[in-house]
């Protein structure tokens, strides 16, 4: 988990950096994208059914023009209906697109990302269906489109796009058909996000309370005060006029327009087999795999911390096979990602991807200490490559010690750096509900502050420890924590008649200050 | 929360959710709006093409009483051609097969041609294509006058009751389902 950050992760933090500063990071939308596209599946179920009640195959546009003429209910509900599903598109977007930026993508978590592909293209396949039933010029395009794509297949007796043509009314069988697949559709959609989250444990599926609530206000709003168009209902035998499209699910339309029928059939299978291929294409190279975590089962207490603390249920407690009573805990390396959260959970220090286990990590610290020789002024910055970290460290000329993810911080390494002789130790992990490793953030708070196992020593002064969450695009927030909280280490040093620090932390980010501009939380 | 901070966070929800709600009926030109189309969709069940011959007095000899017919057919449906000219200029020219994956189902015809906006004299043949005898069997003809429309689709179908192809402009067919209003 060691990797760098992709460029692609740099530009989306800085715009996540830009939005925590408005609606702060616990309701940042862009970290709740999963959570929000699964809420709003249920906003559309509900919605669903009440346009279910009032839809007609006889009638399609006849009747969901009267849906729109109920001035208190219908008309919003039908605009709502729509908006969520737009919403929805957008979510999964930017959802996939942080998994792909934050490499969350190979490995045990193919399962999620080929299951989430084959969401998306089902909730495209609903929406169309959708579309169609309205039966108005939108749908007219989209079914005259899936007809030509359709028909290129020698499989239908008699071709599809003929129901199109405008000799006789299409059929109420194909409404029906349309019905069927929209009610069925949604039933997939919920078997396939259960085998999406099937690795994940503790899964989020609804965003935090302000940003469900806030996101249903916003689009409610949307829909009362400008709802959704009807069109003209469907005329077959016109063709070209110009149309309000959606384009969350008709942005394909004005490529496959313009192309010979038969190349949906080669460019879409490629499309979604580069999609459905990308756990495999982003898989790094076998010398660099990361190792995945291994039981030192001699210094293992059966305690199942780590059982608790795994985000992906991948360890699992079996009976000792050396003689002794009790449990030992065993990694189930399929679905183990490496991610080092048992790393910090575990108080004999006893599991954790080779070469990056708490014991290496205290070795590590120990050679940081020996080396940097921190003084009682310094504040230490511990952090991994995806927060923001290292830059402001090397901003502030403060101490730095990396680790691969704060979740992997044994609580020791936060004791042994203050017993070394610095004066603080900042530890810096991205925002909480962004974490690549999940709860790496979480547990991590629980374990300095909260007496979760592997918990930071009771003889420990908290005073001289801070957790930030400051993701990279967060370097303007982080810099004024670690100001803050240098000046605190620096009260507390001048209390204790403590001399100057071989360096003043305090004193050289107010000079540094002073002398360049502010810092614009660009990170190098 | 500061008034100002609300403020941005009201302005930045706002516009999120008009960017969306633009984005969900943004306006598309389909191509070919400018123009009209000409379409020809009608269905014809498929004439079979028989080759028969004679049995050789070997062949009768092998084969069991009751089945020594004296002459064998191997026949299929048989192809059409159709050709559409538009104002004396050749438009289409196609060769329509028997749908099915044996070619032993009717012929579907559905093609599209552009029609510019304005009068034209457009001419359909729907004929045999493969039969050596093909000026002995009546082929589908059509010569009419169409003034197309901007966005218009004029139809070219087979009369039902007639069995010849019509002109049906737009006006005349039914398009939608709907049976109430
Ligand atoms: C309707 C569409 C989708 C919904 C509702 C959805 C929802 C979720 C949820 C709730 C999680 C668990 C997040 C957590 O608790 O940490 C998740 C994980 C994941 N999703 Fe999706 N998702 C959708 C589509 C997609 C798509 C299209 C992709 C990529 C192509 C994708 C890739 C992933 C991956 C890789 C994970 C696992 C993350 C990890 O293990 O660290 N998802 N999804």
């Amino acid at each position: 988990m060691s990797d760098e950050p992709r460029a692609s992760y740099r530009a989306l933090a800085r715009l996540d950096a830009w939005l925590n500063r408005v609606y702060t990071s616990r309701h940042n939308p862009l970290y709740h994208s999963g959570a929000i596209a699964a809420a709003l599946l249920v906003v559309l179920i509900a919605t669903g059914i009440y346009l279910l009640l009032f839809y007609r195959i006889g009638a399609p546009h006849a009747s969901v023009s009267r849906i729109g003429a109920q001035p208190w209910t219908g008309r919003w509900i039908r605009s709502l209906h729509r908006f969520a599903s737009d919403a929805v598109i957008v979510a999964t977007a930017v959802h996939a697109f942080r998994m792909y930026a934050q490499r969350r993508t190979w490995g045990p978590r193919a399962l999620a990302w080929v299951s989430g592909v084959f969401l998306l293209g089902a909730f495209l396949a609903c929406g169309w269906t959708g579309y169609v039933l309205v039966w108005d010029a939108h749908a007219q395009l989209l079914a005259i489109q899936g007809a030509r794509f359709l028909d290129v297949l020698p499989i239908f007796g008699e071709p599809i796009g003929r129901s199109f043509v405008g000799e006789r009314p299409v059929p109420s069988a194909f409404f029906f058909v349309n019905l069927f697949a929209h009610i069925a559709l949604p039933i997939g959609l919920g078997v396939l996000l259960w085998v999406h989250v099937a690795r994940v444990a503790r899964a989020v599926l609804l965003p935090a309370r302000g940003v469900l609530w806030g996101s249903l206000a916003a689009l409610t709003l949307l829909a009362v005060l400008w709802p959704a168009p009807l069109l003209p209902a469907a005329d077959l035998l016109r063709t070209g006029d110009r149309v309000p499209l959606d384009w969350f699910f008709g942005f394909w339309l004005p490529v496959a327009q313009r192309l010979p029928a038969w190349s949906a059939w080669a460019l879409g299978p490629l499309v979604v087999g580069l999609c459905v291929a990308v756990p495999w294409l982003t898989r790094p190279k076998r010398a660099r795999l990361p190792a995945p975590a291994t039981v030192n089962e001699r210094a293992c207490t059966g305690c199942e911390q780590c059982v608790r603390d795994c985000p992906y249920e991948a360890i699992e407690m079996v009976p000792r096979a050396d003689g002794r009573a009790g449990l030992v805990a065993r990694v189930k390396i399929e679905l183990c990602t490496s991610c080092g959260i048992c790393i910090g959970s575990c108080p004999p220090m006893a599991i954790g991807p080779l070469g990056v286990t708490a014991r290496d990590q205290i070795a590590e610290v120990r050679a940081f200490v020996a080396d940097r020789k921190p003084g009682s002024r310094d504040v230490v910055i511990v952090g991994c490559a995806w927060s923001a970290a290292r830059a402001e460290a090397e901003r502030c000329g403060a101490a730095y010690l990396g680790v691969p993810c704060v979740g992997a911080m044994h609580s020791s390494t936060v004791e042994l750096l203050l017993r070394g002789g610095a004066g603080g130790v900042l530890v810096v992990g991205c925002a909480e509900h962004d974490g690549r490793t999940r709860e790496g953030v979480t547990w991590t708070a629980a374990r300095l502050f909260g007496g979760r196992k592997a918990e930071l020593k009771a003889r420990v002064d908290r005073n001289r420890v801070r957790l930030v969450q400051a993701s990279l695009g967060e370097g303007v927030a982080l810099h004024e924590a670690v100001r803050a909280f240098a000046d605190q280490i620096g009260a507390l040093a001048a209390r204790q008649g403590d001399g100057e620090p071989e360096v003043d932390l305090v004193a050289l980010c107010r000079a540094r200050r002073i002398a360049d501009a502010e810092p614009t939380g660009e990170v190098a | 929360m500061t008034v100002p901070r609300i403020a941005v966070l009201a302005l930045v929800t706002t516009l999120g959710a008009s960017a969306l709600g633009w984005l969900s009926r943004a306006p598309y030109d389909p191509p070919g709006g400018a123009t009209g189309v000409l379409r020809l969709s009608w269905r014809l069940r498929g004439e079979k093409e028989e080759h028969c011959r004679k049995r050789t007095p070997a062949e009768l000899e092998a084969l069991p009483i009751h089945m020594r017919t004296p002459e064998v057919c191997e026949g299929r449906l048989v192809a059409y051609r159709l050709a559409v000219r538009i104002d004396d200029e050749p438009a289409a020219e196609t060769l329509v097969a028997p749908a099915g994956a044996r070619g032993d189902r009717p012929i579907y015809v559905l093609r599209e041609v552009p029609l510019p906006p304005g009068p034209h004299r457009v001419r359909v043949r729907f004929a045999r294509a493969t039969s050596a005898h093909a000026d002995r069997h009546t082929a589908l003809e059509l010569d009419t006058r169409i003034e197309a429309e901007p966005g218009a689709i004029e139809l070219i179908t087979i009369d039902p009751e007639t069995g010849r192809l019509v002109h049906r402009a737009g006006a005349h067919a039914p398009a939608s389902p709907d049976r109430e209003h």
